[in-house]
């Protein structure tokens, strides 16, 4: 349950560090701790992906 | 046509106040369409049965004094009395008939009535002069025709006379009483209009007072806490499609960026 959303926040730790995890908890208005305890839906999943999009165009990855 | 549906502040706020708007200005409609009602019944009573009362008054007392001119000249043989009755009296009748006679269409239960008096004035007038014109020859004839037959027809005018002034008096108080009802009426739907304005007006403001004041007050605990970096467990709960929901979710897009700051600060000093 929220592996793959918890996922996403290594995964902006390795795009821009500390900054670009700060910005996926803005963008998708959940911290790693709490996206551990909700569903991995695909509604949760599509939130992750547009912000990731974001994060990606921003810290340049 | 967006404020129709829309579930934003602004269109709740358009929404009530156009509301109320309508209310008031269907009231005031309402209002001026029983003013026009209560001026055209009052202008029925002052262009119409006023005049047309007024003609019959001056009608009936010039008559009166017709019929008291002939008694003076067959008491006096003065031959004044004669030339009252033509020049001051009948003058005064016919024109005044006349007048009466146009107030009302013509088809009118008022100007049949006023019909009815100038064929009995005339009727009378006829026979007067001519028992007025016996008594130079005549005395004792032409006193009984005044006594007699003459009477008669002077009490079959004068009676038609009370008979277009009962029909009047009817008009007038139906008048009056359509004047008295149309203003109770109009007094309390306008009455009843505003009432329910001004309770929709209050309920509405209260509601809406309400509704934004309780969530502005979550917001504002939120932000305290975060003013304070008091974020362990924020939670912003502060939904819906409006404003202050899209505020909220803004809020709670902060708040996690701060847990998250928090947490990893905690994490790097432990």
């Amino acid at each position: 349950m929220g592996a793959k959303l918890a996922a996403y926040f290594n995964q902006a730790a390795t795009i821009g560090d500390f900054q670009a995890k700060m910005k996926l908890a803005l963008l998708t208005k959940t911290t790693s701790a709490k996206a551990m305890e909700v569903e991995d839906s695909a509604d949760n999943i599509a939130i992750f992906e547009a912000a990731m999009k974001t994060i990606k165009q921003e810290f340049g990855s | 046509m967006v404020f129709l549906t829309s579930s934003s502040i602004r269109a709740r706020l358009y929404r009530g106040i156009g509301g109320l708007l309508v209310l008031l200005a269907v009231s005031s409609g309402l209002g001026l369409f029983m003013l026009h009602n209560l001026s055209s019944n009052e202008s029925t009573l002052a262009n119409k049965a006023q005049p047309y009362l007024a003609d019959l008054s001056t009608m009936g007392v010039a008559a009166k004094g017709a019929a008291n001119d002939e008694r003076g000249y067959l008491m006096t043989g003065d031959p004044t009395f004669i030339d009252e009755i033509h020049a001051k009296r009948d003058a005064v009748v016919y024109p005044a008939l006349a007048d009466a006679a146009k107030i009302y269409a013509a088809s009118s239960a008022e100007t049949k009535a006023v019909n009815s008096i100038v064929t009995g004035y005339k009727k009378w007038a006829t026979a007067r002069d001519a028992e007025l014109k016996q008594y130079s020859t005549d005395h004792k004839g032409a006193i009984d025709l005044a006594l007699g037959s003459n009477r008669d027809l002077r009490k079959a005018y004068e009676a038609t006379i009370d008979e277009a002034v009962a029909i009047a008096d009817t008009g007038v108080k139906s008048s009056d009483s359509s004047f008295t009802s149309t203003s109770a009426s109009a007094t309390w739907v306008l009455i009843g209009f505003l009432a329910f304005a001004l309770l929709a007006g209050v309920a509405f403001a209260l509601r809406l007072a309400r509704w934004i004041s309780a969530r502005l007050a979550k917001l504002t605990a939120v932000a305290d806490r975060l003013a304070v970096g008091d974020v362990d467990g924020l939670e912003v709960e502060v939904g819906g499609n409006d404003e202050l929901g899209t505020l909220g979710a803004s809020m709670q897009g902060v708040v996690a960026a701060f847990q998250e700051l928090f947490s990893s600060a905690k994490s790097k000093a432990a």
